[in-house]
C-alpha cells in the first residue's frame, strides 16, 4: 500500500505542525542571485571577470588572495616547516618559485579573454582522466595552475561573503569596469578550484595526522570525483598510500604505490613510495 | 511543463560534435539558470533538513549546482531533479563527515536548543517550531533521516528515494517506517517543552 505523508494528515497534531513549518522555510534573501553569480551566470561574475582581467599586478594579487592563494601559501609553508612529505605542499617546497609564478598576472590577460573555452584541462565535464604527475609536472602544469587560479577568480563558487560583495545593486551592475573583457554570456564551465583541491587534501592530511585513515580515504575519494583539472594528483596519491598504510592495508598501499611509481618513477614522491614498497606484508 | 520543453531543447549530449561553441555555452548557461530557478529552494531545504546549518547550507547549495554544471551534458532531460537531490544528499553527507573531522559543532546558533520562553507572535512561533524540527530530525539516524526528509518534506515517492539513496525499494520502505517511528518518538520528547512554553 502506498504510504501517505504525515503533512497531508488532516489532523493538526504537533508532528504535522512541525513538518508543515519545514515547508515554509526559505533560503536567505538573494541566495539564488548569489548562486547565479557564483556559477558564472549573473552580474557578479561579469564584475569579477572584469576585476580580475583589468586589475594591475597588485590588484590581481588582491583578487587572487580572495580566491584563496593565501591559503595556498599558508599550506605550502606548513608543509615545508613540518617536513611532512605527505603534505600537498611538497610540490611547492620542491619549487618555491611556483608560488611566485602562481601570483604572476600574465600581461596578456589584460587584452584578451582569459582562456579559450575549449581548453580541455579546464572543462570539468569533459576531462579525460588526469595523467599522474611526474617530476616535471611542476613546470608542465604551471601554466594550468596559473590559468586555474585565474579562472577561479572568475568562475569558482565564491564563498558567500565574496559573492554577496560581488553582486551590486542593479544600477551599479550596468557599468562593468572592464570594457575590454567580454561579459560572461559565453562563460566557461565553472570548475573546482585549486583552493578547493587544497582544502580537500588538507582535510585528508589532517585526518591522517589524527589517525582517521577512513576519513582521509573518503576525502580522497571525493577529491578523485572532483570535476576539475586536479592539478594536485600526485599529492592525493601519496596521501592515499599513506592512509592505506596507516589503515594496515599494506598490500593495497603497495599496489597503489607501484602503480604510481610505474607512471612516475622519478616523481616528487618516488622515494616515499619506494619506502612503502619495501614495507613487509602484515 | 514549459521548463521541461526548454530543458529538452537545451540538452546536448557530451559527444555531440561542436559542443564547445559559444552557442552551446550560452545554452548550457541558460539550462543551469533554469535549473537554479526551478530547484534551488528545494535543494537548499533538503540540505537544511539533512542537518546543514544555515551558515553552510547556501554554500553547499552552490556546490550542488556546480556539480550539476560540470556534468550538465550527462544529465538527461527530466532527470534533473533526481540528479540534484542525489547530489544534495551526498554533499550533505560529506559536510557532516568533514564537520566531524574538524570536531566542530555543525550549528553555531546559540538557539540550537530552543528557549522555552513563550513566543511573542506567530513568526516567533514558527521559528521555534523550526528549531524544534531541527532538533527532532537531528535525533534520527542519518540513513533514516534522509529517507524521511525526501518522502515527508520533499514529496518524493519511495521508488525515487530508493534510486537516489542507492538501496532496494524494500529497504527504502523499511527505513521510512522506522524513520517515522523515530520521528514520533523524538517529537513526543520535544512536544512537552513546546506546549509548556506556550502555556507560560
Amino acid at each position: 500500500m502506498k504510504p501517505t505523508r504525515l503533512v497531508e494528515d488532516s489532523e493538526d497534531g504537533f508532528e504535522v505542525r512541525l513538518l508543515r513549518t519545514a515547508l515554509t522555510e526559505e533560503p536567505p534573501h538573494g541566495a539564488i542571485l548569489r548562486a547565479e553569480a557564483a556559477l558564472g551566470l549573473g552580474v557578479g561574475t561579469a564584475m569579477a571577470t572584469a576585476a580580475a582581467a583589468t586589475s594591475s599586478h597588485a590588484g590581481a594579487l588582491h583578487a587572487l588572495s580572495h580566491a584563496g592563494v593565501a591559503s595556498i601559501v599558508k599550506w605550502a609553508g606548513i608543509g615545508m616547516v613540518s617536513g611532512l612529505v605527505v603534505a600537498g605542499g611538497a610540490r611547492f617546497a620542491a619549487d618555491p618559485s611556483l608560488c611566485d609564478k602562481l601570483l604572476e598576472t600574465p600581461s596578456a590577460s589584460t587584452s584578451a579573454p582569459i582562456r579559450a573555452p575549449t581548453r580541455p584541462a579546464l572543462r570539468g565535464a569533459t576531462l579525460a582522466p588526469p595523467a599522474f604527475p611526474t617530476t616535471s609536472m611542476v613546470d608542465s602544469t604551471h601554466h594550468e595552475v596559473r590559468e586555474v587560479a585565474q579562472a577561479e577568480a572568475v568562475s569558482r563558487p565564491l564563498p558567500r561573503r565574496f559573492v554577496a560583495a560581488a553582486i551590486p545593486a542593479p544600477a551599479a551592475s550596468a557599468e562593468p569596469s572592464a570594457p575590454s573583457i567580454e561579459p560572461s554570456s559565453n562563460a566557461v564551465t565553472p570548475i573546482a578550484s585549486v583552493t578547493e583541491e587544497l582544502a580537500i587534501l588538507e582535510r585528508a592530511r589532517q585526518a591522517i595526522v589524527a589517525h582517521a585513515s577512513d576519513v582521509a580515504l573518503h576525502e580522497l575519494d571525493a577529491y578523485a570525483a572532483m570535476p576539475s583539472a586536479r592539478v594536485l594528483g600526485a599529492e592525493a596519491e601519496i596521501l592515499a598510500v599513506e592512509a592505506l598504510v596507516q589503515r594496515g592495508n599494506i598490500g593495497a598501499a603497495q599496489a597503489r604505490a607501484a602503480r604510481s611509481l610505474g607512471l612516475a618513477p622519478a616523481g616528487p614522491h618516488a622515494a616515499r613510495l619506494r619506502e612503502v614498497m619495501a614495507l613487509p606484508e602484515r | 511543463m514549459g521548463s521541461r520543453v526548454v530543458l529538452r531543447a537545451m540538452w546536448r549530449p557530451s559527444e555531440l560534435p561542436g559542443s564547445d561553441t559559444a552557442e552551446d555555452a550560452a545554452l548550457s548557461n541558460q539550462r543551469v539558470k533554469t535549473l537554479l530557478r526551478a530547484h534551488y529552494k528545494e535543494v537548499w531545504r533538503i540540505l537544511r533538513h539533512l542537518g546543514l546549518p544555515m551558515s553552510v547550507a547556501e554554500d553547499a547549495a552552490q556546490q550542488v549546482f556546480l556539480v550539476a554544471t560540470a556534468k550538465l551534458s550527462r544529465i538527461e532531460p527530466g532527470k534533473e531533479r533526481p540528479f540534484l537531490i542525489g547530489t544534495a544528499v551526498r554533499i550533505a553527507s560529506n559536510h557532516r563527515r568533514s564537520a566531524a573531522v574538524r570536531y566542530e559543532c555543525p550549528d553555531e546558533s546559540p538557539e540550537r536548543h530552543v528557549d522555552a520562553a513563550p513566543g511573542l507572535d506567530e513568526l516567533l512561533d514558527q521559528k521555534r517550531l523550526r528549531l524544534l524540527l531541527d532538533e527532532v530530525l537531528a535525533a534520527l539516524p542519518v540513513d533514516l533521516r534522509t529517507v524521511f526528509v525526501l518522502f515527508e518534506l520533499e514529496g518524493l515517492e519511495v521508488p525515487e528515494i530508493a534510486e537516489i539513496v542507492g538501496v532496494p525499494r524494500g529497504t527504502a520502505s523499511s527505513r521510512l517506517r522506522r524513520a517515522r517511528e523515530a520521528f514520533e518518538r523524538a517529537a513526543r520528547r520535544v512536544r512537552g517543552r513546546y506546549f509548556s512554553s506556550e502555556e507560560t
